[in-house]
């Protein structure tokens, strides 16, 4: 690898319990993600594309350490994360960004009260005067100026865009190595969306930060990400360069999402193989979860989950169509290799 | 047949508020033709759902002054008591809400709802309005519809349930569904499913869509034309594929901007500079001049009219400034927003 991983993600997997209502009141789990391997990369957008249930929404918040993975583990610069006691300094280091800027921003608190917060906690400001220096900084990092007017203003005073600023800007606070968005832009005006993912993009490129961007709509994913990650019902379908994913799609999900995505360059309407919804997470499909969709299911797709193969440069995809019996790949199923 | 379903002019909705009178929709005019797919698009607060939704009188009553006329099949709605209202929703107009799961009742099956619908406006016996709850689920793809209509609402994946919605709205045989926003909360393969779905129950029976969304990207596929919403008012309308390949509006070309492209070269795309207005704080001339690249003197100071360009099926119209070339003063039209007319026609 040339780049380092500011953050791994090994094998993780969440088997939520839930109580079935069935004859018995059991307990049973809904396997809403399994054995997802992931890394990110200092100064590079990394953008898991799924649809509802695909786990991706589950798999950002035990990489914010929101929730405790079943099994797998989580490294931050190489090392384990310990559980307990060290959760503020990891947290300084990994900061999360929601979807609703509308909830994620207390209605009665000023911006100002938002972004002492994280200063003070952390204790990364000297003093009011510094305080209020690091505030007004930050809010020009997020491009809200003049700062001196958005710094006392409430979250209602601030439309939908400038919320999720804030919210960013809150997550800078700390000075983190991580951001991790989870659909970030999804409640926002059309027009104001790539203000913000070009605010990501930025942070990027001058802070060199590791940013997980996680979204249903894999055409901004194109735009903003150095490296798209496909979820599919919990499981990584396929990876690699954010161009090369979406120009050679080699996993039938991944397929099927970019025929279905609205694409005013179409010239005919595309025929979608692969049609219907995700399954139950209670009861998931044997092997390869998509298979029951899937137009080239084989009899191998039933029994055994499909090792992620690699299909190009970088790029790989957990499909049996690639993969020979027996040579499996073993780059690592990540497949974000240098 | 008349040539055009429903015909709205001149519409205008005002909601009484603490701050005052706000105007969420101005001077609204456009027509739609029977088996037309008209979308209105538009982002939050354009007043797109408010245009929408006083078409059948859904607006409450109180503190909201309508004015303009709403003409369904001739008829004008504006003048209709309640009562009379009630007994046209649904039956020559209906709509399809956007969550599915808060517009079906979660304590009947939808077999009952939908009964429950047929048999208020129609005379069958239980069975009978069963069987033709069974025909309108399956019309709309729900497969094993019988079984089907003993499922609660719950038990139904979002897909599903807004199939049953759009199987309730043309269960009357509407002349024009209103659909707002009906796939924004599905999944992208969904989204598509359904939307397919439509554009054939559309050819099939011949029904007028007045489709509202957010999304323009969808729209090429979907609509035949579209009418493009900005802080009340209509800034341009053209057919689906003029709009896309030669948007006359600073708006609707920024609007073109802030979707990403799914090929091609990365560039840098900007969308539109600040946000959409605050309708009690509407700038002064054309709303959108404090975003508009293109913005001169005229328009902070006047409203542009609406202007139309072209004629016949190429026939289209704009509301821009920049467009009024017989004014002295006015910037040459920038390139991309005098791209040929597609087909037939030209530019001029």
């Amino acid at each position: 690898m040339t780049e380092i991983a500011v953050l791994e993600a090994k094998n993780l997997t969440k088997h939520f319990q839930i109580r079935e209502r069935s004859l018995a009141l059991r307990r049973v789990p809904v396997r809403a993600v399994e054995d997802v391997s992931i890394s990110l990369a200092k100064g590079s957008v990394t953008a898991v594309v799924g649809e509802s249930g695909s786990g991706k929404s589950t798999l950002a918040r035990m990489l914010a350490r929101l929730i405790v993975p079943t099994s797998g583990e989580v490294l931050l610069r190489g090392s384990r994360t310990p559980p307990g006691g060290a959760r503020r300094e990891y947290t300084r280091q990994v900061q999360l960004v929601l979807q609703d800027p509308f909830s994620s921003l207390n209605p009665v608190h000023s911006v100002r009260y938002h972004l002492s917060r994280p200063l003070r906690i952390h204790g990364m400001a000297d003093g009011e005067t510094d305080l209020e220096r690091s505030i007004l900084d930050l809010l020009r990092r997020v491009a809200l100026t003049p700062a001196e007017q958005f710094i006392d203003k409430y979250p209602h005073e601030l439309s939908g865009g400038q919320r999720q600023r804030v919210a960013i800007a809150r997550a800078l606070a700390v000075r983190p190595e991580v951001l991790i968005a989870d659909e970030p832009v999804s409640m926002l005006d059309v027009s104001i969306r790539l203000g913000v993912l070009n605010l990501l993009a930025d942070l990027r490129d001058t802070e060199g930060l590791a940013i997980l961007y996680v979204t249903h709509d894999i055409a901004s994913a194109r735009y903003l990400a150095d490296t798209i990650v496909v979820m599919y019902a919990g499981q990584m379908v396929e990876s690699g360069p954010a161009a090369e994913v979406t120009d050679h799609p080699s996993h039938p999900y991944t397929q099927l999402l970019l025929r279905a995505a609205p694409d005013p360059d179409r010239v005919e309407p595309p025929t979608l193989a692969g049609r219907g919804a995700p399954p139950s997470l209670v009861r998931p499909p044997s092997g390869c979860r998509f298979h029951p969709r899937c137009p080239h299911a084989m009899p191998v797709c039933e029994t055994t989950a499909p090792p992620a193969v690699r299909v190009a440069d970088g790029h790989a995809s957990a499909c049996w169509l690639y993969a020979q019996e027996g040579t499996h790949d073993t780059t690592g199923p990540d497949g974000v290799v240098g | 047949m008349t040539t055009t379903v429903l015909e709205v002019e001149h519409l205008g909705v005002t909601f009484a508020t603490e701050d005052g009178p706000v105007l969420a929709v101005k001077d609204m005019s456009f027509a739609v033709r029977p088996g037309e797919i008209l979308a209105l698009v538009g982002e939050s607060g354009c007043g797109k759902t408010v245009t929408a939704m006083s078409i059948p009188g859904l607006l409450p009553s109180d503190g909201v002054a309508r004015s303009g006329t709403v003409r369904l099949a001739g008829r004008d709605l504006t003048t209709l008591a309640e009562r009379e209202l009630e007994s046209l929703r649904g039956k020559d107009i209906s709509v399809v809400f956007q969550e599915p799961m808060t517009s079906l009742n979660p304590a009947y099956t939808v077999g009952k709802q939908i009964v429950e619908v047929l048999r208020r406006h129609q005379s069958l016996n239980r069975g009978q309005a069963l069987d033709r709850a069974v025909e309108l689920l399956t019309l709309v793809g729900i497969p094993d519809a019988r079984r089907r209509c003993t499922s609660f609402p719950h038990q139904l994946s979002g897909g599903m349930r807004q199939r049953v919605m759009i199987a309730m709205a043309l269960a009357l045989e509407p002349r024009v569904v209103i659909m707002d926003e009906p796939t924004t909360a599905l999944d992208v393969v969904t989204q598509r499913e359904i939307l397919e779905e439509l554009i054939g129950l559309r050819d099939r029976l011949g029904f007028a869509v007045l489709f509202i969304t957010h999304d323009l990207s969808l729209l090429i596929e979907l609509a035949d034309s579209i009418a493009v919403m900005y802080a009340g008012r209509l800034v341009e309308r053209a057919s689906a594929a003029a709009l896309f390949r030669s948007p006359r509006h600073p708006y609707t070309r920024g609007l073109l901007n802030s979707f990403p492209s799914l090929h091609g070269e990365w560039r840098r795309m900007t969308g539109i500079a600040g946000s959409p207005p605050d309708l009690r704080h509407v700038p002064s001339g054309c709303a959108f001049h404090p975003r508009c690249p293109h913005a001169f003197d005229r328009c902070s100071a006047e409203t542009p009219k609406l202007v139309e360009i072209g004629g016949g099926d190429q026939s289209r119209v704009v509301s821009c400034w920049l467009h009024d070339s017989a004014a002295p003063g006015t910037p040459a039209v920038p390139e991309d927003l005098a791209l040929p007319e597609p087909m037939i026609g030209s530019a001029s």
